[in-house]
């Protein structure tokens, strides 16, 4: 009987310093799971804060394409306006010279071809510096300036013919062949070095940021063989683009500067439909991105 | 009159070391407990690597894109304007 209940009591003893040690062996595995839990729904924090970090990035880059896009239509606006005194200025004077009585023709015809001249180097000494040609890389914008500065000296030069010639025909024949016709600054020059800083910055845009961003996303593990084909693309159309605009710039008075502007702005066209699909293969690449982190992970 | 010499049982001595044992195992787990606990009271900085000043590549090469589109569109506008010009049209 004794040796019954001391083989219990050795029972008992045995199983109560089971319980204990399981319990103390099992207890810092609990605070180990739930720590890892309360890590890994740190980690889902983070990545929503991510998110809201993107997006408020996303919406800040949205206000600030808004706030260009207003200036830029505040500066036409501002162009227009100042276009609009000059052209007021030569109207007068053209009416001027158009209803001045013999002796006085002369003069007032003269003076009309001073303001035409005036009036053109004015906006080709504000190009030079000014909105056109501040998009342009150093190498383009000294294309650009090269080729307005060739149409000033042309002005300069048609300008003081002007004003020394004896009859009305042969101020005539200078507005229109040479101070208007040789330079075309508001049709032809105007839109050439415009559209050659905008062909240059997408250029510069593709072989830049967007290069090193493809270089992520690469790192990133993500196919960007279409992605850069169509950027490959945008780029070659821009550059064409760039080319035409350059040779109506350097040219501004040739016959065939209409078809010319259209065939460059043709090109430039091409190039933004290129970067659209460029945009478009994007949104597919960010759905990927978006289907991989939301399926479950394989085994 | 003398005692007798005592000699230990084996089922006692068996029992002596396994409580021994035991006692150790308390202290073990007793410590760990504490570890654990603390750890968990005092959680270590998360090192919170959220980006807040960068874009991801997607997100930018979107931006970009975007805002070069919208330059070559704004450029289109102009151009288009200028060539319809009157301005290079003097009948006199």
């Amino acid at each position: 009987m004794t040796q019954l209940i001391f083989k219990m009591k050795k029972l008992g003893l045995f199983g109560l310093s089971f319980l204990i040690v399981g319990n103390l062996l099992v207890t810092p595995m609990v605070y180990v799971s739930a720590e890892d839990e309360n890590s890994s729904s740190g980690s889902n924090e983070q990545s929503e804060e991510q998110k809201k970090a993107q997006e408020a990035l996303l919406e800040k880059a949205k206000k600030q394409r808004e706030i260009k896009i207003k200036a830029a239509e505040e500066l036409r606006e501002k162009a227009k306006n100042e276009r609009s005194t000059s052209r007021e200025n030569y109207k007068k004077l053209l009416e001027e010279a158009k209803t001045a009585k013999e002796d006085k023709k002369l003069e007032k015809s003269r003076e009309l071809a001073k303001e035409l001249a005036e009036g053109r180097l004015e906006v080709l000494k504000k190009l030079q510096s000014g909105e056109h040609t501040k998009n342009c890389r150093a190498a383009a914008k000294a294309e650009a300036v090269t080729a307005i500065n060739a149409v000033i000296t042309r002005l300069e030069k048609d300008q003081a013919e002007a004003i020394t010639l004896q009859t009305v025909d042969s101020i005539r024949t200078k507005i229109s062949d040479d101070i208007i016709g040789k330079n075309h600054v508001y049709i032809a020059l105007l839109p050439a070095v415009r559209g050659m800083c905008r062909a240059d910055k997408t250029t510069d845009l593709v072989e830049d940021k967007l290069a090193t961003i493809v270089t992520r996303l690469k790192a990133d593990g993500l196919d960007t063989t279409k992605l850069e084909a169509l950027l490959a693309d945008t780029k070659a159309k821009a550059q064409s683009a760039y080319t035409a605009y350059k040779k109506i710039a350097n040219n501004p008075g040739t016959t065939t500067y209409k078809a010319d502007l259209a065939a460059a702005k043709a090109a430039l066209k091409e190039a933004k439909t290129s970067l659209s699909a460029a945009r478009d293969e994007i949104d597919l690449l960010k759905e990927t991105v978006s289907d991989d982190s939301t399926s479950p992970s394989s085994p | 009159m003398f005692p007798e010499p005592k000699t230990e049982k084996p089922a006692s001595t068996a029992l002596s070391i396994f409580i021994a044992v035991l006692a150790l195992l308390l202290i073990t787990g007793a410590v760990s407990w504490v570890y654990f606990n603390s750890k968990t009271s005092t959680p270590e900085p998360v090192a919170t690597t959220v980006p807040t000043n960068t874009l991801s590549p997607i997100t930018e090469a979107k931006t970009e894109i975007l805002a070069a589109l919208d330059d070559i569109d704004n450029d289109l506008t102009e151009i288009e304007a200028d060539e319809g010009s009157e301005d290079d049209t003097v009948n006199f």
